[in-house]
């Protein structure tokens, strides 16, 4: 297993369509409460279900923190999206998501979480891993925990 | 939250440990080194370097007398950690809120 990813996999009683559905449209639901940038439980995640689209998180007085945007779209096997949560759009990560047949009724949705940008080529991985990680980290929970950080 | 990923937060929650990894951004630096660039005692830069190092966030070794300490090489497994346990809760939840609406429908 490379070291400059993280995979996670779950298997649901859905078809493939559904399940895929279900990400875009329940993420409201199963993204972790505690997981938020707007300070509150209460706010609502929203998934933009196309290329280009948003994932944020909408606080209940109408701010919105943007976690990510998606990069491809391809229903219903696939979705790549950035994860950049409040961070600078040259900092994030890479999201894939990829709904495969589990048998029948069945989907294996897995997840590959990856540092930099997928089909970039020419980067020195190790200084684009460095940097992106630590920025993206000291960024990203810095927003998190909404305190200053030392440009 | 994972516990590694509880311990994670926790040691970048904090703004002087924020800062201390600032600091290492440029290099491995001492105790010492790094207690004349920050507005806290030495042995309290000791305690952030100790919760650094449990969250795997900055490694160290020894020079002759003084420990140095650094970012782990790869920036991202820091971030693992992290990721790692959030996408375990997400998909744990994702699956039980799947199958109850899904087969709410059918």
């Amino acid at each position: 297993m490379p070291d400059d990813r993280v995979v996670r996999d779950v298997e649901v009683a859905l078809g493939g369509g559904a399940a895929f559905a279900a990400w875009h449209e329940q993420i409201h639901l199963w993204w972790p409460p505690t997981h938020r940038l707007a300070g509150e439980a209460s706010s609502r995640m929203v998934f933009e279900p196309r290329e280009g689209g948003r994932i944020l998180e909408r606080a209940v007085d109408g701010r919105e923190f943007e976690w990510g945007r998606v990069q491809i779209w391809e229903p219903p096997y696939r979705i790549v999206h950035t994860w950049l949560p409040g961070g600078p759009s040259d900092t994030p990560t890479s999201v894939e998501v990829v709904f495969s047949p589990a048998g029948e009724g069945r989907t294996l949705v897995r997840v590959t979480h990856s540092t930099g940008q997928l089909g970039r080529e020419g980067w020195d991985r190790a200084k684009v891993r460095f940097d992106h990680g630590w920025t993206a980290l000291l960024r990203g929970f810095a927003h998190h925990t909404q305190r200053e950080v030392p440009s | 939250m994972g516990e590694a990923a509880a311990r994670a937060l926790d040691a970048v929650g904090e703004p002087t440990r924020r800062r201390v990894l600032e600091l290492l951004r440029g290099g491995p630096r001492s105790v010492t080194d790094l207690a004349s660039e920050l507005p806290v005692s030495r042995p309290a830069v000791s305690q952030h370097l100790s919760k650094l190092h449990a969250a795997g966030l900055v490694t160290r070794t020894v020079d002759g007398r003084r420990h140095l300490y650094a970012l782990r090489s790869d920036g991202f497994a820091a971030i693992r950690e992290y990721a790692g346990s959030f996408w375990s809760d997400a998909l744990a939840r994702f699956r039980i809120v799947a199958e109850t609406l899904g087969n709410a429908d059918a």
